[in-house]
């Protein structure tokens, strides 16, 4: 039996990256992923036959430029398609919002609505970008181990100094000021109108289990505007899907000699006196290597895979107290053919709408994650996967694909079901309709994933996306625990990549950058 | 998650299956709180007689108020094994061990014995509740943990006199019945497990009995162990028996962990005198990690024995016009040791021993001053005055009778 250098436990965005980083380092690789294909959470598969699309993220905030640039990835190899219309959110009375590329094409958009609003946009985007200078700069780094730093971990922060020197102590006020926020407080400080209050919150709460009115929603607010140099709702696409970038990054891993095999579940990690050793597959056979790096959540990887009995009591106690929360479910509905949005041309339909009138609105929708129950009136986000896609259709039917929020995992007295999913399914046509009239005459099928779904499906915990929530106390020294945030783990040879480490969710791939340098440190 | 009540609240002390019984022996009526039940401190006036029981003949004490646990499963002694200090792996069915367990920091939660019932069973015995701690490290493990502590009587039958005593009542003979092992056996169609352990330093035993047969037991061991000078003793006897015997206990020598407010009041194994039970060569259990580190740089304190030399104390009273006062019971107030004017210590519980004729007491020193023979300062309060007097550090246990590990030929 081959001995690896390395095993990856997942093929995620981040799995995928630390094998090729791996694999370029020169060590021999081996991705196990338990699914008929690798891609995680950037699957794009045929859902239906003839029809294509994004099973979780249709639209990628941003990728880490240091990825990009260490595995030599162009703008040829991945094709991102960057709509000057980024975002369009719905309003009553087909009074909808156009965010540009353009900030001041924004201002203008937003002008019909409320003037004030539009003149503070420029400083508002200006705002946003100086912050999340800050987090480009603090997500580089692995986090410190506290509570005693020592002097190399205090200097491998020194690449905060240059933020710190250009926006001065004003920028890290505002920095401070903003990530510990709530959305509802923010946008009183600069917006008035309602459906612009709403839509922005809607960012600050993006897959997460709170509402607009709880703290450290500001916090996820930055997280999803990274490199978006001040456009905010900064969503752009990839030519092909999501899985797109899944596939190049195997493709440059296969380049390094990393081995991939798909349908192979790891059962457990295999472990002598806290040492790794290799891991057992589901069939009872083992895969040795002097290293594994974990790319599934804290959960899986230590209390399915390390199992409970080989947890320290304090180590046990931190990762059982880790929050996942999955909130959201995503809906697919293929459609009979192209549905005319109220006011809005076909030539604006290649971007994300959303529904989200109000702040209120979404704090309402976001009760019923703290009651265990479906939001009646949810907050919705969707695109036209065909539009942007146009071969994901092999005719004339479109396919529109929401994210429903809130959706918890955790219901009360009832379980996730037919049920259950037929009662979400008719709340996001009644809403879509508002929008969309006649929406509901042009639905072929719908197929949906409830969090339970996708916790099923991806193995992720709860259904979360972020492999936990993104709240500040599951921020860098305490993502995922306190004891693990250096990627490394008790347990001797066990390294964690995904998002559920510093600096958490998102297709980014930050995450493997900081695992695979620590790696090729020890 | 919908809020249930499950709290439960005892109004009064509970009450054990041999209170029938020892209610109306106890001519003192005095009784102490020992985890919520009723327990006799003496049953006569004063404890002496029942002292003199325990090395002399033979004393009955009702132990049932000690929390009993029942493990069973097949991961059970790899379960335990990890969790307490002692090797559990090479512990036989029908031996028991002594043991601490710690926690992660390698602090001493609890102690008490685990007996291994079958291959798959144990009992483990504590001072205090442990149900949480057992189960939260039992996560993930085959095998369920039942809190047997009211399912479960249990008599301390310790003295010279206590085997055969034994050996009257119980079908079986315990005479090759070795130190810290047990049997199963039935008395008088109850069936019982005798271990031989206790907590006076004797020879001695303890007996697990089904609460329905607990009277039944009783009764034939007072009236088969009359001719032997069977006493029902209390708990001030047992104190002091185990003070000489240089047995800690929970609360009083020690804080557990779990309760401990600040971490100088914790203590590691090897700070209590029970190094001989952390196993170092086994591959983990809780605590290793923290203690492995402790051993390396020796531990910051040590459980001692010490003797209060005689001739300065009764100098000391004398002076203050008085005939020397000696406690009359075990006490258990923290008293300062000094080494040259500094305090260096402090013991924990100390009593006169009756049968060493010597005012003997346990504490914690600092390693530096912790060798056989050290003299160290004393604090007693005379007439309201605090004194020094002199006091030597000795190896514990004090009284150490042969007869407690040896079987008769």
């Amino acid at each position: 039996m081959k001995h690896y250098d390395v095993i990856v436990i997942g093929s995620g965005i981040n799995s995928l990256s630390s094998a090729a980083l791996l694999g370029k380092a020169g060590k021999s690789v081996l991705v196990l992923e338990a699914r008929n294909n690798i891609g995680g959470m950037a699957s794009t598969i045929e859902f239906l036959p003839g029809y294509k699309c994004n099973i979780i993220n249709d639209t990628i905030k941003w990728i880490n430029p240091k990825l990009l640039q260490e595995l030599h990835i162009t703008s040829a190899d991945l094709q991102i398609i960057k709509p000057e219309i980024t975002h369009i959110a719905l309003g009553e009375n087909s009074k909808h919002i156009y965010f540009h590329r353009d900030v001041k094409k924004t201002a203008n958009s937003i002008k019909n609505l409320s003037e004030k609003d539009a003149n503070n946009w420029e400083d508002f985007t200006l705002y946003i970008k100086k912050s999340t200078e800050f987090l480009e700069r603090l997500y580089q780094n692995t986090p410190p181990k506290l509570p005693n730093i020592n002097v190399l971990e205090a200097l491998s922060m020194k690449n905060m100094l240059n933020p710190i020197i250009k926006h001065g102590t004003r920028g890290i006020v505002d920095l401070l000021r903003t990530t510990p926020m709530m959305m509802l407080e923010m946008m009183d400080e600069w917006f008035e109108n309602d459906l612009l209050r709403g839509t922005l919150s809607s960012i600050g709460v993006h897959h997460s289990s709170l509402g607009p009115f709880s703290a450290s929603t500001g916090y996820n607010f930055l997280h999803q505007h990274l490199y978006s140099n001040g456009i905010i709702h900064h969503n752009t696409f990839i030519k092909g899907g999501t899985f797109k970038f899944a596939k190049l990054l195997k493709t440059i891993a296969e380049s390094y000699n990393v081995e991939f095999k798909i349908n192979t579940k790891v059962k457990s990690i295999k472990l002598d006196n806290e040492f790794c050793k290799g891991v057992i597959l589901e069939n009872n056979d083992e895969i040795n290597s002097s290293i594994i790096v974990s790319g599934v959540d804290p959960k899986n990887t230590f209390i399915n895979l390390v199992g409970i009995p080989n947890l320290n009591p304090n180590f046990h106690t931190q990762v059982r107290n880790i929050k996942y929360r999955g909130s959201i479910a995503r809906m697919h509905f293929l459609l009979k053919k192209l549905p005319k949005i109220h006011n809005i041309p076909i030539a604006n339909m290649d971007t994300m709408f959303s529904i989200c009138p109000n702040i209120e609105y979404l704090e309402r929708a976001s009760d019923s994650m703290k009651y265990g129950c479906l939001a009646d009136e949810p907050s919705i986000s969707f695109c036209f996967p065909t539009i942007i896609n146009p071969d994901f259709s092999s005719d004339e039917k479109h396919i529109l694909s929401s994210t429903i929020q809130y959706a918890p995992y955790y219901l009360r007295n009832q379980q996730w079901g037919s049920e259950t999913n037929e009662v979400l399914k008719q709340t996001v046509i009644k809403t879509l309709e508002n929008y969309i009239p006649g929406f509901n005459k042009l639905i072929e099928s719908c197929t949906i994933y409830s969090p339970k779904d996708l916790e099923k499906e991806f193995g992720i915990s709860e259904g979360n996306l972020n492999h936990g929530e993104m709240t500040l106390d599951q921020f860098m020294f305490m993502r995922p625990t306190i004891n693990t945030a250096q990627y490394k783990t008790p347990f001797n040879n066990l390294y964690l990549c995904g998002p559920g480490t510093h600096p958490g969710g998102g297709l980014h791939g930050t995450n493997a950058l900081n695992s695979v340098k620590e790696i090729l440190k020890n | 998650m919908i809020y249930k009540n499950n709290f439960h609240a005892e109004t009064q002390l509970k009450l054990s299956p041999f209170f029938e019984r020892t209610s109306k022996l106890n001519e003192s009526q005095e009784w102490r709180r020992w985890s919520g039940y009723l327990s006799a401190t003496n049953y006569e006036l004063s404890h002496e007689n029942e002292y003199f029981a325990i090395r002399t003949k033979a004393a009955l004490l009702d132990i049932s108020p000690l929390y009993k646990y029942i493990i069973e499963g097949p991961d059970t002694q790899k379960y335990l094994h990890r969790l307490v200090t002692r090797n559990i792996n090479i512990c036989k069915i029908g031996q028991v061990m002594y043991t601490p367990w710690c926690d992660e920091d390698g602090k001493v939660i609890d102690d008490g014995t685990v007996q291994r019932l079958s291959e798959n069973t144990f009992r483990i015995t504590s001072a205090e509740p442990n149900l949480e701690w057992l189960q939260y490290n039992a996560m993930g493990l085959n095998l369920k943990i039942k809190d047997d502590s009211k399912n479960t009587a249990a008599l301390a039958l310790q003295g010279p006199n206590s085997r055969k005593i034994l050996n009257t009542v119980a079908k079986d003979s315990l005479d090759q019945l070795k130190f810290f092992w047990m049997i199963n056996t039935n008395i008088k169609d109850c069936p019982v497990s005798i271990s031989r352990t206790g907590y006076t330093g004797d020879l001695g035993y303890e007996i697990w009995i089904d609460p329905k047969d607990a009277l039944t037991v009783w009764d034939i061991l007072l009236e088969k162990g009359k001719s032997y000078g069977i006493t029902p003793t209390g708990l001030h006897a047992l104190d002091i028996s185990r003070i000489e015997a240089g047995l800690i206990l929970l609360d009083v020598d020690y804080i557990s962990s779990r309760h401990a407010i600040i971490e100088s009041r914790k203590s590691s194994p090897y700070e209590l005198g029970l190094g001989w039970a952390v196993k170092m060569n086994k591959k983990n259990f809780i605590g290793k990690k923290a203690l492995e580190k402790e051993l390396a740089r020796g531990p910051e304190w040590e459980f001692i024995g010490i003797e209060i030399e005689w001739d300065q104390l009764e100098k000391l009273y004398r002076e203050a016009g008085l005939a020397p006062g000696l406690p009359s019971t075990a006490w258990r107030t923290s008293t300062p040791l000094y080494y040259n004017n500094q305090q260096v210590g402090y013991a924990t519980s100390g009593a006169w021993s009756p049968i060493l004729k010597k005012y003997i007491a346990l504490g914690h020193l600092k390693s530096n001053f912790a060798m056989n023979g050290t003299i160290l300062d004393f604090e007693v309060k005379i007439e309201h005055f605090r004194k020094l007097t002199k006091a030597k550090v000795v190896k514990t246990p004090f009284f150490d009778p042969k007869r407690k590990r040896s079987c008769p030929k």
